[in-house]
């Protein structure tokens, strides 16, 4: 079987000497590096990221993709959707790459599933696993979670070792499962949705009322998620409590004919576009058909959703709704 | 349960017409045009507001807003949410969709689109006339022989210029899906009516002859051996270039020349046809003046065709056979002659040198293939099942269908057919498409029939219990379409899931009286249109909601419902059999789940 060499430690020696690896061993292939964590090396030492960046593109080291940097446990849809977005986004504007297998943690989110689903990645290897099983969703969609990797340390591993053992990508040999005869069991996931904190829903809003006010300010929010995701909660308050200012969100502005579907976010397009992004999310556990009004956009649609599932559309400037992946 | 009771309802109906026909009422040209004021409509539109540029008042509080992007219908009171708003649009409704005028009159409008008019009548009908006008339109324009597919015409949306003959690789399968509906009615008249009563002699004539056109498939072919089809054609019908077509010569029929015949080497392939057509399935063409050796035959028949024969032996023996012994004994020698074949090719279906069809392998070695076999497993697995307990039930033997069936059982044919999702998952997301894009939506019917079937014969409480599983692993992909057709064979078989009868009543109510090809506007400002996981972008899209029928393309009825179609003559130049509707109504009322107001 072959290894898995992973980098576990981001330190400017570790990349170093995971490079020289490479440099010395043709046939070794290196995972690992989150988007936060490249971004940051690119800011330290713009050198080292080029050389990075090099191997990535030659497919001979393959990043950790998933989120954008590692987080677990329990978190809101909204944050792990952005999270997942802007991991996907970064390697694909960065690099030209889109990666099929999510790595990282397990979350506790029911939307989970949905969320890597409908960002592309047929299956995901997550640290706490130790079996290989389908996760179902509600929502009707399922991805693969893999465990049977062999990993090693890059920065573990002697010469000898490189020179006796074959090396893959995690992207590789999980995608080489779907080839095989598979005979699996399949697990539901449960129904639960982490809470979005306090600064969440300050940005949350901040999203709406640009909407409402035709102000743009999509790449400042951005920022404040991204500053989020690394615990800087204060950071992310100080500015959109700066965008909200006095302004509230009238609750009539999107108007649904559904209690229990809810509007889980509205923002301008992440690309910076005239766009608007409507995000749905079905509450009660029932199939439902539905109408969305917004009258400022010229936006009036219909939507039938699954139950707990997510939905987002994207309203253009002539008020025609296209349905697109979650991570929007 | 209670059948719930399906009312009468307001049915669509277009005539195209010139602007200067006398039909045309003056008054549509003297209408001053004065754009609405939409500013707050409660409601989501199919036009853009600033498209729309007209309006009418017609009867009931109903109004009809013209735009330069099709026509919408607004009913504040309508009963049904579905009917509130309502969007026609061409080539179905209109020539175009730029809406220059409206004339309301009555519960109808004239619409004037440039030197075109539309007359679009709201025509209040039960769920059976609506069933019964399609059935008209069926026999006097698609049926052939008995044959009921499709019916290609040279000019689109025109009646007049139907072919009159048509190339069809699946006239098996969809003449068994009409049959279905046919003698569904045949038994619910039969039941309701009374034998003599002349609605059912009607009706039993034409689950006859669509039996018999299936039963003449497996005999066309002279062969001696027990083999199927695909279709035939008669002397001065074009043969198509596709496939393997086998002219009848005296003794022998002779592989004629196409692309694929070249390809393969078959050309001049010599078949000897010398096991006799019964007389009276022959009259199907000698009635029309043909003999033998204007038959013409296509092989490399398909596992799909070989399914839906079966799922006709079974219905054709139940409802037909105890009233028609020669019948009968028609359906059991062909169904025993089809088995043996399967049996003796060892679970493959044959040509004359000995080689299998493309499609038609129930073993374990196609099984074992990477990529289709492993995924088709699971219901080819169910299918070869499915034939032999047939197979006992319409001959009323065990033997060897008893034996073979069992060793099925204990080689796991059964539990394999349970993993249909994994594996159709897996395949798409294996050969880098998504589930959504990768569906065969042919093998939606294949499956309906084989579990239905199987679900309606087993009697031993485990593999019921296994079958029924193996048919909700299908549920995704059957309850998806929300089609009748499909909910009420599964609700046969599965009493337990929970079906959505109001949105089966919407199918019903919102099907028109028409199967002719026509496309429809989809861009539209009130659906989403879905961009697909892997898709290409612009280019891989459905609707994101399932319109009602009549607002969708009238198109092949396997195709995906939720499809966004390009517009091409092509598409629009043919007529469809009218089966997707009368099989879905039948059923429905054969088994009691639907019955109509004031039904006794």
């Amino acid at each position: 079987m072959s290894k898995i060499a992973v980098l576990n430690e981001f330190s400017i020696e570790a990349v170093r000497d995971a490079l020289q690896k490479l440099d010395d061993f043709k046939k070794l292939i290196v995972n690992g590096l989150t988007a936060f964590e490249l971004n940051e090396l690119e800011k330290i030492d713009p050198v080292l990221f080029e050389a990075v960046a090099k191997q990535i593109k030659r497919e001979r080291w393959y990043p950790s993709v998933g989120m954008w940097m590692y987080d677990d446990g329990d978190m809101s849809e909204e944050k792990l959707i952005r999270n997942v977005l802007y991991s996907t986004t970064y390697f694909k504007e960065k690099f030209d790459k889109e990666y099929r297998v999510f790595q990282g943690a397990k979350i506790y989110n029911d939307a989970f599933t949905q969320v890597i689903y409908a960002a592309n990645f047929d299956a995901c290897v997550l640290d706490s696993e130790s079996e290989t099983y389908w996760l179902d969703n509600a929502a009707f969609t399922r991805t693969l979670v893999y465990s049977d990797l062999e990993k090693v340390d890059i920065n573990d591993i002697d010469d000898d070792f490189i020179k006796a053992n074959d090396f893959e990508s995690v992207e590789d040999e999980v995608m080489a499962v779907y080839q095989g005869e598979l005979d699996l069991k399949s697990v539901k996931q449960s129904v639960y949705t982490g809470e979005a904190t306090d600064a969440e829903k300050l940005l949350l809003k901040a999203e709406k009322i640009c909407v409402q006010e035709g102000r743009k300010t999509q790449e400042e929010i951005q920022n404040c998620w991204i500053s989020l995701f690394m615990g800087e909660d204060e950071v992310a308050t100080d500015i959109a409590e700066t965008i909200i200012g006095e302004a509230e969100f009238a609750e009539d502005f999107i108007k649904l004919n559904s209690d229990e579907v809810k509007v889980v976010s509205m923002k301008y397009a992440e690309d910076l576009s005239d766009d608007v992004v409507i995000r749905l999310k079905e509450t009660a556990g029932k199939e439902k058909a539905i109408t969305v009004m917004c009258d400022a956009i010229d936006a009036g649609f219909r939507a039938e959703i699954l139950p707990y599932e997510l939905q987002t559309f994207r309203v253009n400037a002539e008020g025609f709704v296209e349905e697109t992946p979650i991570s929007e | 349960m209670k059948p719930y009771i399906l009312k009468p309802h307001l049915t669509r109906k277009a005539t195209f017409m010139k602007k200067d026909d006398a039909r045309v009422p003056q008054a549509l040209f003297e209408t001053v045009n004065v754009a609405p004021d939409l500013k707050g409509f409660p409601y989501p539109l199919p036009s853009k507001k600033s498209d729309y540029t007209c309006f009418a008042e017609g009867d009931n509080g109903v109004i009809w807003y013209g735009a330069k992007t099709g026509l919408t219908r607004y009913d504040a009171k309508a009963e049904r949410a579905e009917d509130i708003i309502m969007f026609f649009s061409a080539h179905k409704h209109l020539d175009n969709n730029n809406v220059d005028a409206l004339l309301a009159d009555g519960d109808n409008v004239w619409v004037l689109n440039g030197d075109s008019v539309s007359y679009i009548e709201m025509i209040m009908l039960t769920c059976e006339e609506r069933g019964d006008l399609l059935r008209e339109e069926t026999h006097n324009y698609v049926m052939r022989r008995g044959m009921v597919c499709h019916m290609n015409t040279t000019e689109p949306k025109n009646v007049k210029t139907a072919l009159g003959y048509t190339s069809c690789d699946n006239d098996g399968t969809f003449t068994a899906d009409h049959f279905v509906g046919e003698v569904m009615r045949y038994a619910v008249l039969k039941r309701e009516l009374g034998t003599d009563h002349p609605k059912t002699i009607e009706a039993r004539k034409f689950a006859t002859l669509n039996s018999e056109a299936m039963l003449l498939l497996t005999y066309v072919h002279g062969r001696e051996e027990g083999f199927i089809a695909r279709s035939y054609h008669v002397s001065g019908e074009p043969l198509p270039d596709d496939g393997h077509f086998y002219q009848w010569n005296g003794d022998v029929a002779t592989c004629a020349e196409t692309s694929e015949s070249l390809h393969t080497g078959r050309v001049g392939e010599q078949v000897p046809c010398t096991h006799p057509i019964p007389d009276r399935l022959a009259k199907l063409y000698r009635d029309l003046g043909y003999t033998e050796n204007d038959l013409c035959y296509k092989a490399d028949t398909s596992s799909d065709e070989v399914t839906n024969h079966f799922l006709h032996y079974r219905l054709a023996h139940d409802i037909l056979g105890e009233d028609d012994l020669e019948l009968d004994e028609l359906i059991k020698d062909s169904c025993r002659r089809t088995m043996t074949h399967i049996i003796n090719g060892k679970f493959e279906f044959l040509e004359h040198s000995g080689k299998p069809t493309t499609w038609a392998k129930w073993n374990k070695r196609y099984f074992a293939t990477a990529g289709s076999g492993y995924v088709d497993a699971p219901l080819n697995a169910a299918e070869l099942l499915m034939y032999l307990k047939v197979t006992m039930h319409v001959t009323g033997e065990e033997g060897l269908w008893k034996e073979t069936y069992d060793a099925l059982i204990a080689d796991g044919y059964a539990e394999l057919s349970t993993k249909h999702f994994d594996r159709f998952f897996q395949g798409a997301i294996g050969c880098g498409a998504s589930p959504e894009e990768d569906l065969m939506y042919g093998d939606n019917l294949l499956a309906l029939a084989t579990f239905w079937m199987l679900c309606t014969l087993e009697e031993d409480e485990e593999l019921l219990a296994t079958y029924r599983k193996s048919f909700k692993s299908w549920a995704g992909t059957l309850l998806r379409e929300v089609q009748p057709g499909y909910a009420f064979p599964m609700l046969a078989g599965c009493p337990d899931i929970e079906l959505d009868f109001e949105r089966m009543a919407d199918w019903f109510y919102r099907h028109e009286i028409t199967r002719l090809a026509a496309l429809v506007k989809l861009d539209r400002h009130d659906v989403p249109v879905k961009r697909l996981r892997h898709g290409v972008e612009g280019v891989d899209k459905e609707m994101s909601v399932l319109l009602m029928p009549d607002e969708r393309s009238t198109e092949k009825f396997d195709r995906n419902p939720f499809q966004y179609l390009p517009y091409s003559d092509a598409r629009n130049s043919h007529f469809e059999g009218c089966y997707p509707y009368t099989f879905a109504y039948w059923v429905g009322r054969y088994y009691g789940f639907i019955a109509e107001e004031g039904q006794k």
